[in-house]
């Protein structure tokens, strides 16, 4: 287990550029010559991706609330005439 | 900005959003279309600011407002002609995969943050946010930041298998 996810955080150190020069070119001698950890890489890459827009979406909610308090029956009057009486 | 989020973008609203409803206007969008720029435009805004892709000197309103126009030309390929960008606005770069979403990764995402949320939470707190890990730590109740650490690349595991799990599933039944 503890090999496991020691390997994830190698994965995480070189999709993040964190890796030295000689630790970098062991990376790509290990993607060369195994392929389950080259697929390990692949949807590592992935799922940074999918934490990405996750992330996003939830920071526009939480976004959309502020709007909300602001734009709102008790929000900021003046904004409100600034934006709805264009 | 990143100290105290709610009040950033409070201010942010108050300081740059009539100027871009009227840009969003004038191109024959309506206030809530102005209003949903904006809001992608904080986010964008917000990324650069915490990877560090802002140069100091830049004009905070002046900015967003490129952003915004960089975002709707994203969204409305066939106004190209209309939107005039200056010198610095040509320059603003939009993530590749912002409006780039499918269905697969729509219902993924969906899975993974009722499935794995409290993973998903940490991994956004510390990927997307970047977030430090003693306060990582702190806010998910774990006794040290080595404990975080762990957790981390624990959760980072857990959700990338179930990402490859439910992507081949998902590519089968649509096979």
């Amino acid at each position: 287990m503890k090999r496991s996810w020691n390997e994830t955080r190698w994965i995480d150190r070189f999709l993040l550029q964190k890796l030295g020069l000689s630790n970098r070119n062991n990376f790509h001698k290990r993607i060369q010559s195994d392929a389950a950890f080259a697929q390990k890489v692949e949807w590592q890459q992935k799922t940074y991706q999918i934490i990405r827009i996750s992330g996003r979406r939830k920071l526009k909610k939480e976004i959309q609330q502020i709007e909300a308090h602001l734009l709102g029956s008790n929000g900021d009057q003046k904004l409100k005439n600034q934006i709805y009486n264009i | 900005m990143l100290g105290d989020r709610e009040k950033a973008f409070s201010n942010l609203y108050k300081n740059c959003l009539p100027n871009i409803c009227r840009w969003v206007q004038r191109m024959g969008g309506t206030v809530e279309d102005g209003k949903d720029i904006f809001q992608d435009s904080l986010i964008v805004y917000y990324e650069k600011v915490l990877n560090g892709q802002l140069e100091s000197f830049t004009n905070q309103q002046a900015y967003i407002l490129g952003i915004a126009k960089k975002l709707w030309l994203k969204k409305y390929h066939h106004m190209k002609k209309l939107v005039e960008l200056n010198a610095m606005e040509k320059n603003i770069s939009i993530p590749i995969d912002f409006y780039a979403q499918n269905k697969k990764q729509n219902r993924m995402i969906h899975f993974l943050e009722t499935a794995g949320k409290r993973c998903m939470e940490i991994l956004q707190s510390f990927y997307y946010h970047q977030t430090p890990l003693p306060e990582i730590a702190q806010r998910f109740g774990f006794s040290n930041t080595r404990s975080a650490t762990v957790q981390k690349y624990k959760c980072l595991e857990k959700i990338r298998t179930q990402v490859k799990t439910k992507q081949m599933s998902y590519e089968e039944i649509m096979e």
